[in-house]
């Protein structure tokens, strides 16, 4: 043993300025794979070809100005377990998928709501300028009405979506389960059933889903709920 | 006893190469490429571990 010591700790001493010197090297692609898993789509597109998700999100308004990685977090552990499921089950999307992907509020609020929200998550293109200056829908007067607003209709994740429903571009009709009275979520209203997440445009369908009892008459058919009222959701709330 | 002849054999071999004068640019470019892999995964890794373990680890 000390014979080996003998031999391999000069060695070590002698190849040591070269190892870090390699280190310091090697950092800089390191970061560059890095900023490539993390920060670029293109990433997680060059997997996830031609899927609802990534056709959704392309042609969304998140396309140019987000990554995957602003809104998935996962544990650690959940990483370990995907590749697990994948290689036993192998998934198939979206006919696999059971119910409508649940969006947490903090996901939205870090670039859409006023005031400090916690930023750290976010890895997008956009600076923290850029984001400053996207328009905060607590500021908006119907997206204001609306958070403040409770619902007793179930979270659209708690819903379980029949086989029929998962597939196909044809919108799902949003559910009207009744459960316990809660404050409304942004994905009740945006990348709901309708777009099954990754679009996140507001569709008529979630409007529907409580006021379907306003404009029984053709004209709610005939013009849809957006035309008429889309710009109150963008007019500042203390207009 | 044959495998320690075998083992203190090998030493020797080892020293002799060393002691080559060609040997030393091994040593070194071999350092050096493991010195790249090290700081390529070492830096990706930490980033990474980073980014996510904020929101839950194993």
């Amino acid at each position: 043993m000390k014979h080996w010591l003998k031999i391999l700790a000069p060695l070590f001493l002698f190849s040591l300025p070269w190892l870090l010197g390699g280190m310091l090297v090697g950092s800089y692609p390191g970061y560059k794979v890095y900023e490539y898993v993390w920060k670029d789509a293109g990433f997680c597109t060059s997997c996830h070809v031609h899927d609802y998700a990534t056709v959704g999100w392309q042609q969304s308004s998140h396309a140019k100005l987000t990554t995957c990685h602003d809104c998935h977090h996962q544990p650690l552990h959940e990483y370990v377990r995907e590749t697990f499921v994948l290689i036993t089950k192998n998934p198939k999307f979206p006919k696999d998928l059971d119910h409508v992907p649940y969006i947490p509020n903090d996901l939205c609020e870090a670039c859409h709501i006023s005031g400090n929200r916690d930023m750290s998550t976010v890895t997008g293109p956009l600076s923290g300028e850029d984001v400053a200056k996207l328009p905060k829908v607590d500021k908006l007067l119907l997206h204001k009405i609306h958070l403040e607003k409770k619902t007793k209709l179930k979270l659209l994740k708690e819903v379980f979506l029949e086989e029929k429903d998962r597939g196909g571009s044809e919108p799902i009709i949003p559910t009207r389960v009744m459960g316990e009275e809660r404050s409304i979520t942004c994905s009740d209203c945006h990348g709901g059933p309708a777009n099954r997440g990754h679009n996140f445009s507001a569709a008529d369908l979630a409007c529907v889903r409580c006021h379907d009892d306003k404009h029984k008459s053709k004209i709610g058919k005939q013009f849809g709920c957006r035309n008429c009222h889309f710009q109150d959701f963008l007019i500042p709330a203390d207009r | 006893m044959v495998a320690e002849n075998n083992k203190a054999g090998l030493a020797v071999k080892i020293e002799q190469w060393i002691s080559q004068p060609n040997s030393k640019f091994i040593i070194r470019l071999i350092a050096f490429l493991i010195g790249i892999g090290m700081g390529l995964f070492g830096v990706f890794q930490v980033l990474f571990l980073y980014r996510v373990l904020p929101h839950g680890g194993l």
